[in-house]
């Protein structure tokens, strides 16, 4: 009799899990259908906006441009912690761009390696006693440098508060009306603030930030702090992050900003109006996603007080940036980005999600990132262990599963290949046909682990934020031509 | 849930076969590129003659001649790109030259075909290349292009190429008229167009800053703003009352750059104006000019409610030699109770101590001497001379 009653209890509770299980893949299936239709809905708008950006990229005189007195001054704000072995290169390289009027100031956050003396004695700083306004408080300033010789460069020594805070100590010295923000292990190119420039200019009033495109410099060769021969990274990591920013970046970045939806104005290069970064209260510190909140609060301060504006992104407005390439660094900065984004969606995402009030960033990119970015581990993670379950309880054939991986595999690959034919119709960057070669290689290798190990990556960050986990994580520089 | 496997199979297969085309059409645009890339490379091989000659005859009294061979469709484009440069990069004789020769190789009315009845593509295409190539007739079409155009990047590659295409001052009131209508606030833009333009554009921006459309006014302005014209001075000094603060802060910026011998009442009227930028720009105006003229006004400025403005105060009375540094000191007495007073002061102290580190230099000795002579002598402290 009890065994009678074991079986028939466990048939109850099979056919429980069994029915938990078909409503799972039933609401699964939803997901990953209005999911991969969004997809394919921002890459069509990429892809039609990329071509009147190519004709702008094509008929638009850059040099004519570039020596006019009529475009807008900007301060280059570059906040540098232990950035000892990439700064002098940087900032030469800033120093070098053909841009009629700005100036750079580069922030040492309280570096603990050779930033400090480097830049002294690099460039012969000497203390100066300037006029720093209090628009935003930071930490200490322990000093401000200057020499007249580089009459466009100042160096602020500051204690350690983070990248946020030294972003907001370069803007209380910035004098230019727009500021724009640069990694210290990033390059900018000549022109790229020419071409940022004349996306402003077409819009002056109504443009509150510009985001500018990030590449992979990894394995390219750079002297004088000009990226000189472009080559696809050869190791693993930098490749497969690079085909990863491509994607990002040219299949997602133009068609959010083609529906004034930008959520994100990358870190490493973006350019601001200063007078509202002031008013939104400047960076947000203490937290890495700086870049992703500054973005939010300005969609959120001008919706609200019904100010015209938009976030554009100008995809030939390049800034080469070195990728990790171990496993190590690479895991530290996505469990960094993990916690950055679900700590932006709690602290304001959740106040502007689905209110009609902030239009489409509150009706399709705020729920987009949510549902689709901050809670993505956790429909990854169920998902598979649903898989699991399926075949576990003879709920399915393997038969089934592969078709629908590969109807999954194939659509996020087409995704992939948008953005590589973005890539070769407007920019073609990487000159090589085994460039190409590679791209397509790599864009495939994403499925297998990467992706996954990315959505790990983000699940564990989510737990450094339940933990309370605010550090930046490991980041270590190696020169560029490494 | 009822899951059609066949329907997913078909789904691959169509998924499979996007996918191929896509890779193909990739593969396709990379194989173009790379052709591109070599037809350009042998262009510059094939035609290095042929352009040492344009270069070599480009002042002589002859007309440039077309190539002595004939050009494939690729060639074409190349020679095009490479003569838009050329224009580009001169002026006068040099590329009016050089506009003929476009006109001989049939570029010119090859794309007043295209413009007229090309694609929209080929229709923004022409437009570049005629405004590059100057072309006056083309500028009819340009502007009924312009009219239609949306808001993007297309709407000012059209305006600058009617703006190098018009020899008429009408056809640039009519770009900009219509650039208007999209109020965006383009002054800037609009300005480095015009100034592109072969028509006398200084006189356009003359025009306008008397018009009555703060439009109008703002793109004089923005023109005008790097002449030192002294007609340019006089017209603007009516706008340094207006409303508009952007108008009038534009008008002040080209009033005190204009280097000329400025009214004291107007500069003390700019030191007590209620925006501290513009009391910050007239301070570092007046002190760029260095004269001793000016040590009484710059004195009053060490009294502003804002420490920039005083900053630059006494930046500027410091570099006015002995006039101005007994008129910084004498200032810092005035107000030493108060706070600016203070502030002052311990500018003062902070350069002379900065100045006595630097006494090797024979210009910075002479500065530590007079600054000090005055700040001692002001503040009442005396040297202590020792006799031995």
């Amino acid at each position: 009799m009890r065994i009678i009653e074991y079986y028939l209890q466990k048939d109850q509770l099979l056919n429980g899990v069994r029915e938990f299980l078909l409503a799972y893949g039933t609401f699964a299936m939803y997901y990953v259908l209005v999911i991969t239709v969004l997809y394919f809905v921002i890459f069509g708008l990429s892809i039609r906006h990329s071509f009147p950006m190519k004709t702008g990229i094509r008929y638009n005189r850059l040099n004519k441009l570039s020596g006019s007195s009529h475009v807008p001054p900007v301060s280059l704000l570059v906040p540098a912690y232990n950035e000892e072995l990439t700064i002098i290169e940087n900032v030469r390289s800033l120093l070098a761009l053909n841009y009629p009027e700005y100036e750079v100031i580069v922030v040492n956050d309280g570096s603990k390696d050779g930033t400090f003396q480097k830049m002294i004695q690099e460039f012969q700083l000497e203390r100066i006693n300037p006029f720093v306004s209090n628009h935003i408080k930071t930490a200490k300033v322990r000093g401000i440098y200057h020499n007249p010789e580089y009459p466009k460069l100042y160096f602020i020594d500051k204690e350690n508060g983070g990248k946020a805070d030294s972003l907001n100590a370069g803007i209380n010295l910035a004098q230019y009306s727009l500021v724009s923000t640069i990694d210290a292990d990033s390059l900018l190119e000549k022109d790229a603030l020419t071409r940022i420039a004349r996306v402003y200019m077409e819009n002056p009033e109504e443009t509150v930030a510009v985001g500018g495109n990030v590449r992979i410099v990894n394995s390219c060769t750079v002297e004088d702090g000009i990226v000189k021969n472009v080559r696809f990274p050869k190791k693993l990591l930098p490749a497969l992050q690079n085909v990863e920013y491509i994607k990002a970046f040219l299949g997602g970045r133009i068609g959010w900003s083609a529906v004034n939806g930008l959520i994100i104005v990358s870190g490493a290069f973006g350019v601001f109006q200063k007078d509202k970064i002031i008013a939104v209260g400047g960076y947000r510190g203490g937290y890495p996603g700086e870049d992703m909140n500054i973005v939010i609060k300005l969609h959120r301060y001008c919706l609200e007080n019904d100010i015209p504006y938009r976030v554009a992104f100008c995809p030939d407005a390049v800034c080469w940036t070195q990728a990790p390439d171990t496993y190590r660094i690479l895991s530290s900065q996505r469990k960094r980005w993990g916690r950055g984004n679900l700590k932006n969606m709690v602290e304001e995402g959740i106040h502007m999600v689905f209110r009609p009030k902030y239009k489409i960033f509150g009706m399709l990119t705020i729920p987009y990132n949510i549902l689709f970015e901050t809670l993505n581990p956790y429909f990854r993670i169920t998902g598979l262990l649903a898989i699991l379950g399926y075949w576990m309880l003879n709920m399915t054939e393997w038969k089934t599963l592969v078709v629908f991986a590969m109807v999954n595999f194939l659509s996020c690959f087409m995704l992939s290949l948008g953005a590589l034919f973005i890539e070769e119709s407007v920019f073609s960057r990487y000159p090589k046909l085994r460039d190409l070669n590679k791209m397509l290689l790599y864009s495939f290798l994403m499925f297998v682990g990467y992706r996954q190990i990315g959505v790990w990556w983000r699940f564990r960050g989510h737990i450094d934020f339940l933990r309370n986990n605010n550090s930046w994580g490991t980041m270590v520089r190696t020169d560029f031509n490494k | 849930m009822y899951f059609n496997v066949n329907v997913a199979i078909y789904a691959v297969f169509v998924l499979l076969l996007m996918n191929l085309i896509l890779a193909v059409v990739i593969y396709g645009l990379k194989m173009r590129n790379i052709r591109y890339r070599k037809v350009c490379e042998q262009f510059n091989i094939k035609f290095k003659d042929y352009l040492h000659y344009i270069q070599a005859n480009i002042d002589s009294d002859e007309p440039l001649r077309i190539p002595p061979v004939k050009l494939t469709l690729i060639e074409e484009k190349a020679l095009q790109d490479r003569l838009n440069d050329l224009i580009e990069t001169f002026k006068g004789e040099q590329r009016f030259k050089l506009m003929d020769l476009c006109e001989e190789l049939g570029f010119v009315s090859t794309h007043m075909d295209r413009l007229k009845g090309g694609s929209y593509r080929q229709k923004i295409d022409a437009a570049y290349h005629l405004g590059c190539m100057r072309s006056g007739m083309a500028v009819p079409l340009l502007l009924g292009l312009l009219k239609d155009q949306k808001h993007d990047s297309s709407l000012f590659i059209i305006a600058r190429a009617i703006a190098k295409c018009a020899r008429q001052k009408q056809d640039i009131k009519q770009m900009v008229h219509i650039l208007l209508s999209h109020k965006k606030n383009l002054h800037d833009l609009i300005a480095d167009m015009i100034e592109e333009s072969e028509v006398d554009h200084v006189e356009l921006f003359h025009e306008w800053i008397h018009k009555e459309d703060p439009a109008l006014i703002h793109i004089g302005l923005t023109g005008l703003k790097d002449l030192s014209d002294p007609t340019a001075v006089s017209a603007v000094r009516r706008l340094i009352d207006s409303k508009d603060p952007q108008i009038q802060r534009k008008a002040i910026t080209i009033y005190l750059n204009s280097n000329i011998l400025l009214p004291k009442g107007v500069v003390t009227r700019l030191l007590n104006h209620e925006s501290v930028d513009i009391r910050l720009l007239t301070v570092r105006k007046v002190s760029e000019l260095k004269n001793s003229a000016y040590a009484d006004v710059l004195k009053k400025s060490l009294l502003d409610s804002d420490r920039r403005v005083i900053d630059a105060g006494v930046t500027g009375l410091s570099n006015l030699g002995e006039e101005g540094m007994m008129a910084l000191c004498e200032g810092a007495y005035a107000c030493k109770e108060k706070e600016q007073g203070r502030y002052i002061h311990d500018l003062i102290t902070e350069e002379i101590n900065r100045l006595s580190t630097e006494l090797h230099d024979v210009n910075q000795l002479a500065r530590y001497n007079t600054l000090k002579y005055f700040y001692e002598k002001t503040f009442g402290q005396r040297r202590i001379y020792r006799v031995v």
